[in-house]
């Protein structure tokens, strides 16, 4: 494209380069939206002898983790009944489950599972942990195939990831997020209220 | 739960990078910040790549939303607009496509007096509306080109890396996209003369 040619379009891209006005209430509306996030997490949390995390920007945050349900199914079969996972039937029974305004809010204890025996390390990072792989390390299991952790989340959806070794990897046998980010694979779990 | 005591942020002394370490830090004013420093031009770009103001709020929230809680991931090695840019784009393209399941896109009047800056004299506020009209014909990839090239003024290879094509395929949709702008933009002038 010729410079001749680009101006005869220049008053054309002028007028397209007019600022669009913010309207003050949207503008608002979206600040009160970000305050309602989690905060997001941070990579590196100064301490001496901690691990750099190499979880690339568009590839990235913490990606992978434990979708209950497949969780729910390996936990049982490796290691014995799990405490509480969500199951695709509670996806119709979700709403229901939920606590009504005023009543306490009752966490359940998710198990997080991810199969990984060669790995070194392995973090549970998701919505509830502000996304921050030093904030929840999974503990291998007692046959040093899995990786677990146990994790109180209050009921409705949560996405997760799992990082290991500092990449990030989807639970492979749990439900994707259809909404992920840059291709970051993300899973879902939901969880029922615990109501006694 | 008590945030830290951060001092008074001074945003034009910061760049994006710096911003976005002190929301990682627990600074949430620092994304304010970094949101009325982009905020303009995503509004912009959304606006004219999807013709309608209100499917373009939509969607600038949606990325920004996204882009805070993703933040941990941006890699200061390279632009935060650029990594902002990746993710409005990919809203922009899903809105696109989500829109084209139902109805063929049409860009109303009502949209263009909307997006058309008011203040100005009638015969300003047509021609916008024309200038509208022609780029909601483009195709989408080369209007996408096009706004990011000539509008926000992005170089090749950051268009490169914001819609994940090549360079010689960008270059390719400008050059098109401009092409048929001026095809478009004759005709209507044509037909007025």
């Amino acid at each position: 494209m010729s410079d001749r040619e680009l101006q005869s379009l220049d008053g054309v891209i002028t007028e397209l380069r007019a600022p669009v006005p913010v309207r003050a209430e949207w503008r608002a509306g979206l600040l009160r939206g970000v305050a309602m996030l989690p905060p997001p997490g941070t990579m590196s949390t100064g301490l001496p002898g901690e691990r750099h995390w190499r979880v690339r920007p568009l590839a990235a945050v913490a990606a992978g983790v434990a979708c209950a349900v497949a969780g729910a199914a390996l936990t049982a079969l490796l290691l014995g009944r799990p405490q509480r996972a969500a199951t695709s039937e509670d996806l119709t029974s979700l709403t229901a489950t939920m606590p009504l305004p005023g009543e306490p809010i009752i966490r359940s204890t998710v198990r997080f599972l991810y199969v990984a025996p060669y790995a070194a390390r392995v973090a549970l990072v998701g919505d509830f942990n502000g996304w921050n792989p030093a904030a929840m390390p999974m503990r291998r299991s007692p046959d040093g195939r899995a990786w677990l952790i146990d994790v109180p989340l209050v009921p409705g959806r949560h996405v997760y990831s799992f990082v290991v070794d500092g990449d990030l990897a989807a639970d492979p046998a749990a439900p994707r997020a259809g909404d992920d980010d840059f291709g970051i694979p993300s899973s879902v779990v939901l969880v029922t209220g615990a109501k006694t | 739960m008590t945030l830290p005591a951060f001092a008074r942020v001074d945003a034009g002394s910061m760049t994006d990078a710096m911003l976005v370490r002190r929301v990682l830090d627990g600074d949430p004013r620092a994304f304010t910040m970094l949101v009325d420093r982009h905020l303009q031009p995503c509004l912009r770009f959304a606006t004219r790549m999807l013709g309608s103001r209100h499917d373009a709020e939509d969607v600038t929230q949606e990325a920004l939303l996204r882009a805070y809680r993703a933040l941990a991931a941006y890699d200061p090695a390279g632009g935060f607009r650029t990594w902002l840019f990746a993710i409005l784009v990919n809203r922009c393209r899903t809105s696109l496509l989500q829109r084209s399941r139902y109805v063929r896109r049409v860009v109303t009047d009502e949209d263009m007096m909307h997006n058309a800056v008011s203040g100005d004299d009638a015969g300003s506020t047509e021609l916008r509306i024309e200038i509208e009209r022609a780029v909601a014909m483009l195709d989408s990839d080369q209007r996408e080109a096009f706004l990011l090239k000539h509008v926000e003024q992005l170089g090749y290879e950051e268009m490169a890396a914001v819609t994940g094509a090549g360079v010689s395929a960008l270059k390719m949709r400008v050059k098109r996209a401009c092409e048929r702008l001026r095809d478009l933009l004759g005709e209507v002038n044509d037909v007025r003369s």
